[in-house]
């Protein structure tokens, strides 16, 4: 590209900085190198790739003028854009027609889009239908412009000419039909069009509909191809509110001709009640395609009484979320339709309770997930209870058989606890594992009464699961009432009422009250030894809740200490303890890494991840190992061993757990840290991004991990040139840890500085100054002189008092960092 | 373009102004992309602020007080820095509204990427496979440019890209000389320049 600007000979251009500069601007690059090389040798060629930026093609595409021509076209007017390409209205000169001529605009013509634009080409070739646009010519410019053209649909879209016509019911059914058809035609010659929606149906004067835009269409016959480029990109591709579950998840592999029909039936509800199924309007698009794949469309009749019945029944099937449970072709879906329009009976059936009631459990998902292991000790429990209550049935005449004890306890499960997750009753559909707890809680009492045994194993189970929610105030009326109950048959039942006393102790070391807890622990071990002995599994468990304990009080020589005769105690016991072994020795491995003795740390994550491995059906223990592991990996200052190990733990836990998982999230974040240490940001925001996602989705948008999240994103926006778009997140961070704070306080304090390393980007340096020193302060408290956040922390102050160019005050705190480097060691 | 030609557009003659136009409509095109970061997400924006600038220039043209180069050229500059800011401003309210913006600049690293924006930026007249690597390094250079701090990110596009006199750099920086705006600039480009170097060290190791 020639330079537009010419030497200016009034610049009086006398500085050889100002010289090599317009150098550039006439394709002489060089100058410049030679001018910044004198200054600081080495380094890439600026001046030379400068000189080529400005001399490339930007060869943007910017719409065809009319009048212009595309080979034997004459372009008239543009009639739609879209991702996949320009639409225009061409005067074909021979023979002379008008066409439709579509363009795939140079800014799109990368391997990806032509594929799908020959793709398209192919399918119209195939498909020869009244109903569908047929395809003329196809070709390439000698410019290199890709274009196909095709028969013009004139006529208005299908909304449009229904709305406009105020066509009565059947009239609607019969033109739907005909559409129906159309696609059924496509599906026989092996084409799914996979962007099915009004105004991609065009009605003509006839009233004849037309098929258009097969940009997304795939084939169902072997395209290989094609299906990998879909795969790859992992890209939802269509139009979200026709879109079915399996589109919106956006795997290749689940869609088939059944997504179509889904389609059509989001055709035909929008037809018979002028109304989409779900209202997406407000949500934002993950949130719409959670309504897309767990909420129930609103009913047709609702908007449309006649529509009850059969209707109903068949637009709602065409609906429904499992492919297999909806009509399994166009050609099904038309056939019940027009048994409909005969008066014959239709083949589709509403859905049975039994049915409902997967759903209520598939929507809410993350609550039953949650309420798994309740729901796993519970049915344990009940197993062991009708043992147990057999035997105390005949010990002392009770009056109740255990067989009705064994339904009492699941009528309670079944209607007490897990009534609350049902959105027909009061709490609507956000029900959470709290409510579903609280409920239960709130009619314990009435239910069990006389069963204190019964209560207890409840109040144990149900008192855990507020723990494990962090909700401990709620979990310890429950615990210490488990205890009193137990302790009623302390005698009879040694190894419950140890059992109690742990949990109740393990509530109190998470309260931070390890002076209340110590005793219990001390107390469940002094039982457990009178009823086995010293060499058995639960002296370990016993000795590992008190190494347990010392490690929370920083004890860290007590706790090593007890988790090596946990760890050997294992180690003698008969039988196959592999297993505990690993446990143990992840557990030690653990306290090296605190007390940063990184080797035997090492070390001890090897032979723990040996042993699992060697067990072989435990991954995510695996993984678990393997994420200390490779958080140890990051201060050994092995970046790359992190990064790699990091996503190795992130492959098998998604592998495992699904994509929505606190512990993915735990990896997405963990995955992040190393790569902006590695300065190779190409991924950080994404992860951030997904991360954010699922701690919103899983733990509400308070939830200081939802602050955390936000702070990664904000600093590392901050840090690669955007402080502008990283500052807002940062501070929403910082509100959200100011309301639920990090679980070490100077952990806010650094965040703080965070921020002012951001505003430092943003010139605010008065702003900046007391976050960035307010930070040091804290983390050097924390942390020690010598660690590397607090050298981090420091780096944030000199960088500001640079930028401020205040040399005095950056000297001054330059020389506060010690000669040697920073070091991950612990504070003094 | 020569003086005489911007002379000649500013005077209303319509041949002049449209080559001026046409031959001017590039450089804004990479005056908005220096502003807007690698823009592979910021396609949108890239064409919408472009045309903005196109459609202010044509009458704009006209009114030009200093009828030189120079003059168009500064000028030019101005409202490229007016739009781009507009559309800023527009994104960030998008964020203040809890609307997602497209932007965010989750695409300013990622020169490695072959999105048809770099392969429209490729450099030409060499083979394929250098052609190829010279884009990848033309990418690494936007991309490190977007993360520069936002003062030497300032002071490297009006120099390099909207081709301003120091004079002018200094003015619109505040700064009082053309000398620091100088210095200003060597640092900037030293920085950069360090900067495309560890990122290639680190993609070597």
């Amino acid at each position: 590209m020639a330079l537009p600007i010419e030497r200016d000979p009034s610049a009086g251009v006398e500085d050889p900085l100002d010289h090599a500069l317009e150098a550039i601007r006439h394709g002489d690059g060089s100058q410049l190198d030679l001018l910044l090389e004198s200054e600081e040798p080495g380094g890439p060629r600026l001046g030379e790739l400068f000189q080529d930026l400005f001399s490339s093609q930007t060869r943007l595409f910017v719409g065809l003028e009319s009048q212009s021509r595309v080979a034997d076209y004459q372009i008239c007017r543009e009639i739609g854009r879209g991702g996949m390409g320009v639409v225009y209205e061409a005067e074909q000169l021979e023979p002379r027609r008008r066409v439709a001529l579509k363009v795939l605009p140079g800014l799109y013509a990368d391997e990806f889009h032509l594929k799908l634009f020959r793709r398209e080409i192919q399918i119209l070739a195939r498909l020869k239908h009244a109903a569908i646009a047929t395809i003329y010519e196809a070709g390439q410019t000698p410019e290199g412009q890709h274009f196909f053209t095709m028969e013009l649909a004139r006529g208005v879209p299908l909304n449009e000419y229904v709305r406009e016509r105020e066509m009565p019911l059947p009239e609607r059914l019969t033109l739907f039909l005909k559409i129906g058809q159309a696609v059924n035609y496509a599906h026989q010659h092996g084409v799914i069009h996979c962007d099915l929606k009004p105004s991609n149906i065009i009605i003509d004067a006839d009233g004849n509909p037309k098929i258009l835009d097969f940009g997304l269409a795939r084939l169902t016959d072997a395209d290989v191809v094609i299906t990998t480029v879909i795969s790859e990109t992992g890209k939802i591709m269509g139009t979200l509110p026709y879109m079915s579950p399996e589109q919106t998840r956006g795997n290749p592999a689940e869609i088939d001709l059944r997504s179509d029909t889904y389609s059509l039936g989001v055709v035909l509800y929008e037809l018979l009640t002028e109304r989409l199924p779900y209202d997406l309007n407000r949500a934002a698009v993950p949130e719409a395609i959670r309504i897309i794949c767990e909420e129930t469309p609103r009913r047709p009749s609702i908007f449309r009484r006649a529509l009850l019945g059969d209707l109903e029944t068949i637009t709602l099937k065409a609906l429904e979320k499992e492919p297999s449970r909806r009509y399994q072709s166009a050609l099904a879906l038309t056939e019940d339709l027009e048994r409909y329009l005969t008066h014959q009976p239709i083949l589709a059936r509403p859905p049975r309770t039994m049915y409902q009631f997967r759903k209520l459990v598939a929507r809410h998902k993350v609550v039953f997930v949650s309420l798994a292991f309740v729901l796993a000790a519970l049915l344990v429990f009940i197993a062991t209870m009708r043992i147990q209550l057999s035997a105390t049935a005949r010990q002392r005449d009770l009056a109740v058989t255990a067989e009705q004890d064994k339904d009492q306890i699941m009528a309670f499960i079944l209607d007490d606890m897990l009534a609350a997750a049902n959105p027909s009753q009061a709490h609507g559909s956000n029900v959470t594992v709290r409510q579903v707890l609280d409920e239960a809680s709130l009619r314990l009492k009435s239910r069990f009464a006389d069963q204190p045994q019964i209560e207890a194993a409840f109040r144990e189970t149900i008192g855990s699961s507020y723990r494990s929610l962090e909700l401990y105030d709620d979990a310890e009326p429950h615990l210490r009432a488990a205890l009193a109950l137990r302790k009623q048959f302390a005698t009879d039942e040694p190894a419950r009422f140890a059992t109690a006393l742990r949990s109740l102790a393990h509530l109190l070391r998470d309260m931070g009250d390890c002076a209340e807890a110590e005793p219990l622990y001390l107390q469940a071990l002094s039982i457990r030894r009178e009823l086995w002995g010293d060499n058995h599994p639960d002296i370990a468990e016993s000795l590992t809740d008190l190494a347990n304990l010392k490690y929370s009080e920083r004890e860290y020589k007590k706790a090593e200490s007890l988790f090596r005769q946990a760890l050997e105690l294992r180690r003698s016991l008969p039988g196959d303890q592999r297993c505990d072994v690993a446990d143990s020795l992840f557990d030690l491995a653990q306290l090296q890494h605190t007390i940063y003795q990184y080797q035997a740390a090492r070390s001890s994550y090897n032979q723990a991840l040996a042993i699992y491995r060697q067990v072989g059906d435990q991954p995510l223990r695996e993984a678990d190992i393997m994420n200390c592991l490779a958080n140890l990996f990051r201060p050994m200052v092995d970046l790359a061993a992190a990064e790699q190990m990091h996503r190795d733990v992130l492959k098998l836990r998604r592998l495992h757990l699904g994509d929505k998982h606190l512990d993915v999230s735990e990896s997405l974040m963990n995955l992040a840290v190393v790569l902006r240490e590695m300065r190779t940001y190409e991924e950080v925001e994404g992860l951030y991004l997904e991360a954010l996602e699922i701690y919103r989705d899983l733990l509400g948008g308070e939830h200081r991990d939802v602050g955390g999240a936000l702070i990664g994103l904000g600093s590392s926006l901050s840090e690669r040139g955007r402080p502008e778009i990283g500052e807002p997140r940062l501070r929403e961070g910082l509100a959200i840890w100011r309301k639920t704070p990090p679980q070490e306080n100077w952990l806010y304090a650094e965040a703080e500085s965070l921020l002012g390393e951001c505003l430092t980007h943003l010139e605010r340096y008065e702003e900046a100054q007391p976050l960035v020193l307010r930070g040091y302060l804290a983390v050097k408290e924390a942390k020690g002189e010598q660690h590397r956040r607090t050298g981090m922390a420091l780096d944030r102050i000199i960088q500001l008092y640079e930028a401020w160019e205040r040399p005095d005050q950056a000297a001054e705190y330059r020389a506060l960092r010690p000669p040697a480097k920073f070091l991950e060691q612990p504070s003094p | 373009m020569t003086d005489e030609m911007v002379r000649a557009a500013a005077e209303g003659a319509e041949p002049e102004r449209t080559r001026v136009l046409e031959a001017l409509e590039p450089w804004v095109r990479l005056m908005v992309i220096a502003r807007l970061g690698p823009p592979v997400a910021q396609i949108d924006g890239l064409k919408e602020v472009t045309q903005e600038v196109m459609v202010a220039l044509t009458p704009g043209i006209t009114r030009l007080e200093n009828q030189t180069a120079r003059g168009l050229r500064a000028f030019t500059s101005q409202i490229v820095r007016h739009k781009v800011s507009d559309l800023l401003s527009r994104q960030q309210k998008g964020v203040a509204d809890g609307r997602p913006i497209r932007s965010l600049d989750s695409t300013v690293c990622r020169p490695s990427g072959a999105h048809p924006l770099w392969q429209l930026l490729s450099a030409s007249g060499t083979s394929p496979g250098s052609a190829a690597a010279r884009a990848e390094q033309i990418a690494r250079l936007m991309a490190e440019l977007g993360q520069l701090k936002p003062r030497y990110r300032e002071v490297i596009t009006l120099a390099v890209f909207d081709a301003l006199p120091m004079a002018e750099i200094a003015r619109e920086m505040g700064l009082a000389q053309p000398a620091t705006a100088r210095q200003l600039l060597k640092r900037a480009l030293l920085t950069l320049r360090r900067k495309m170097q560890d990122e290639g060290e680190s993609k070597m190791r």
